[in-house]
């Protein structure tokens, strides 16, 4: 019954340490994808804002408070969106360091095996 | 990179290729949740805003706790090593490669390498010694008390079997030792499963942890992980050191009543040489006779009685003890999932 089982079991095992080999170089690259497409996202809310600002000004005075208030959602949008993605970096590092000079100084460091 | 070059990065301690990957994952993970937060604010969806927010946050605390991973370790060694009893020692240990890699270098502790679990396991070590030296006396005993059960004395008017009593004594005792051969297997395992413990609670469990609680599709398994981490690096030998260690000196205290037996009957026993002249000499007149059975069946009682507590403590430490230990951890582990949050392993507990 388990032998029935095996090869696959192996051929699963065998994808999953095939996948860990270049698992730094595909973390990296997904990271940079996704910078890249948040900040392209950002520009297009940002630009996307810009067009439905215009927009509400055509607008009759009684529905124009709804497009602006689209518009200033977009623009909000696209600049929280840019802040958090070029702050990422610092807020990972100083994240990672904060709790690092709480430590009593680098004598705790694990031993290396 | 496998993953076992990943979790060994983290024993290197800094900058390891483990520490840059759990490293990128949060900073992915900051990037998404800014891409989620943003569109949240765009398209006015509270459940993305939320969902931003929580990943932010998440990832903040992720990055402190990978920021503080020597930290952690050091705080669980030294955690582990002042709860042990101040009477404590690691002679049982041999070998640096036992202790665990990790420990505060700079400390002063006597006994720096010496944890919960190692200490756990000495002491499952000793009680495991004591098992066996229990199993050779009980043994000398049932020979003595089979050979004594067998003896006939033929005064030439009647036949006479002055012992014969003790042979269901010898035989109780002999179904004592093949129960006792169950508990030191069960004594082995759960020594081994302690060793486990100390070796990969800070060393695999914890780091990758770590890693995957890193990312949010992953961070329930991280936080059970890391719970588990903890619980088999205090709790488990806690509740076996605090629960064990008067109970191995009243062990020995036992141990002891059954070799003064067999050191004053198997070794003794005068009527055993029957090559030597005059060995039964001293059976010759009755009243010695009488004498040396109340003597015998008063010890035998004291050797039953021994036997018996042996037996109930080797039961207590092999049977009972890894039950509510192996209790108090899951419970623990569960607790502490739901804090690191997971929750997901509750529900067949709760069920049970």
């Amino acid at each position: 019954m388990i032998s029935m089982y095996l090869p696959l079991v192996m051929l699963i095992l065998t994808g999953v340490f095939y996948a860990t080999v270049k698992l730094e170089s595909k973390i990296t690259s997904l990271g940079t994808t996704l910078t890249n497409v948040g900040l392209g996202l950002s520009l297009v809310l940002i630009i996307l804002a810009a067009i439905v600002f215009g927009i509400s000004q055509t607008m009759p005075s009684e529905s124009r408070g709804k497009w602006v208030s689209i518009a200033v959602g977009l623009l909000i949008g696209g600049v929280v969106m840019a802040a958090i993605i070029g702050a990422s970096t610092m807020i990972r590092e100083s994240a990672y360091e904060s709790l690092q000079q709480v430590g009593p100084s680098s004598d705790n460091v694990p031993v290396g095996g | 990179m496998g993953i076992f070059e990943i979790i060994d990065s983290f024993k290197i301690g800094e900058s390891g290729s483990g520490f840059e990957i759990a490293l990128s994952i949060v900073g992915i993970s900051i990037v998404f949740a800014g891409i989620v937060l943003g569109l949240g604010f765009a398209l006015n969806s509270k459940k993305m805003k939320n969902f931003g927010k929580e990943e932010i946050l998440q990832s903040f605390i992720n990055a402190a706790l990978l920021g503080a991973f020597g930290l952690i370790v050091a705080m669980l060694t030294t955690v582990s090593y002042d709860l042990l009893p101040t009477n404590a020692t690691a002679t049982c240990l041999s070998g640096s490669d036992m202790l665990g890699w990790y420990r505060p270098i700079s400390s002063s502790y006597s006994n720096e390498n010496l944890t919960l679990a190692s200490y756990s396991e000495c002491l499952i070590q000793n009680v495991e010694t004591g098992s066996f030296t229990f199993t050779d006396e009980l043994s000398k005993s049932i020979d003595t008390l089979s050979f004594a059960s067998d003896i006939e004395l033929h005064t030439g008017i009647v036949d006479y079997k002055p012992f014969s009593g003790l042979s269901h004594i010898s035989k109780a005792l002999s179904s004592t030792i093949n129960r006792t051969t169950l508990y030191q297997s069960l004594l082995t395992a759960n020594a081994l499963l302690l060793r486990f413990s100390y070796l990969t609670a800070l060393t695999v469990f914890l780091p990758l942890g770590l890693i995957f609680r890193s990312f949010f599709v992953t961070r329930k398994v991280g936080g059970l992980l890391i719970a588990i981490a903890i619980g088999l690096y205090i709790i488990y030998p806690l509740i076996n050191v605090v629960a064990m260690r008067s109970d191995v000196d009243e062990l020995y205290s036992s141990i002891n009543d059954i070799t003064n037996f067999t050191s004053k009957y198997y070794e003794n026993l005068t009527f055993y040489d029957l090559s030597t002249p005059g060995s039964v000499s001293s059976f010759s007149n009755m009243t010695s006779m009488t004498q040396y059975r109340k003597d015998l069946v008063e010890s035998t009682y004291h050797l039953t009685g021994a036997a018996a507590n042996v037996e109930g403590s080797l039961f207590y430490m092999s049977v009972i003890l890894p039950i509510i230990s192996l209790f108090i951890t899951i419970v623990t582990i569960i607790q502490l999932t739901k804090v690191l949050g997971a929750e997901f392993i509750t529900t067949p507990i709760e069920i049970i």
